[in-house]
């Protein structure tokens, strides 16, 4: 899966696209474990073109969340659509993330 | 990899789980579901599907059946496996309200297919093997007569 990347200041953001089930778990997992163990803990996910979120996503965000927060980070979310703000919910994820409507927001809120 | 009109039957592999949620938009399109209803019956199967791969067949691959069917309101879909079996009904409820730091890593799907779903039955035979039965209502937007 491919993941865009950029930096902006101290801030890492991530854009994921299309569908975050198992079969691409693990390509994420391994692209926010390489960010986190080089330190990069200030990180937001770029979701406006995410369809689709499974628990497999899920798990793998909230893993990344606890190793960013241990170090004093945090991993901040933009964009979200309906369906996936919806599945959010429903595993109350809301409570954990603080959530953006804009990318350029959720990059300043680290400043 | 087999099909026929409401008959998909793939090998266990996580590869294969996109071409089954698209066989399960097929068919739903068909009945004039909403896109949100597509969007959760999906969630539903990809969640039976993943566990199905990972735990059932643990990696070891199999073969997996889904049959979808109309009944009444409801939009059926029935999965089989010949895998370990497991009765989700078993599964425990999820915490969903702890803090970031007590919070549990994973064990979300079974929580996932029973909130999007309206129903969900298991049945195990020792020749059949699993069975899971997912029922969703939904409205048609049109009445194919």
């Amino acid at each position: 899966m491919d993941i865009p990347e950029k930096t902006v200041g101290k801030v890492i953001v991530l854009s994921i696209s299309g569908r975050l089930n198992a079969s691409v778990a693990n390509d994420v997992e391994r692209k926010l474990n390489s960010l986190i163990s080089s330190d990069q803990v200030r990180l937001v996910m770029e979701l406006g073109q995410l369809e689709y979120i499974s628990s497999s996503g899920l798990r793998v965000l909230l893993a990344a969340l606890k190793m960013v927060k241990k170090e004093g980070g945090d991993i901040r979310l933009a964009s979200l659509q309906t369906y996936v703000k919806e599945v959010f919910d429903i595993a109350g994820f809301i409570p954990l993330f603080r959530i953006f409507d804009k990318e350029g927001d959720a990059v300043e809120s680290f400043e | 990899m087999t099909s026929n009109k409401n008959k998909f039957e793939v090998e266990s592999k996580l590869e294969n789980v996109p071409a089954i949620l698209d066989f399960i938009a097929e068919k739903m399109e068909e009945d004039i579901a909403s896109e949100a209803t597509i969007a959760k019956v999906q969630l539903a199967v990809d969640e039976a599907c993943t566990n199905i791969i990972n735990y059932a067949y643990s990696g070891h691959g199999g073969l997996i059946t889904i049959i979808c069917e109309l009944v009444g309101d409801d939009f059926v879909v029935t999965i089989r496996d010949k895998g370990k079996p497991f009765d989700p009904r078993m599964v425990p409820p999820s915490d969903l309200e702890s803090e970031w730091d007590k919070r549990k890593v994973g064990g979300l799907g079974i929580h996932l297919i029973r909130a999007v779903m309206d129903d969900v039955n298991y049945e195990f035979d020792a020749v059949k093997g699993n069975t899971l039965i997912m029922r969703k209502r939904f409205m048609r937007e049109n009445s194919k007569s």
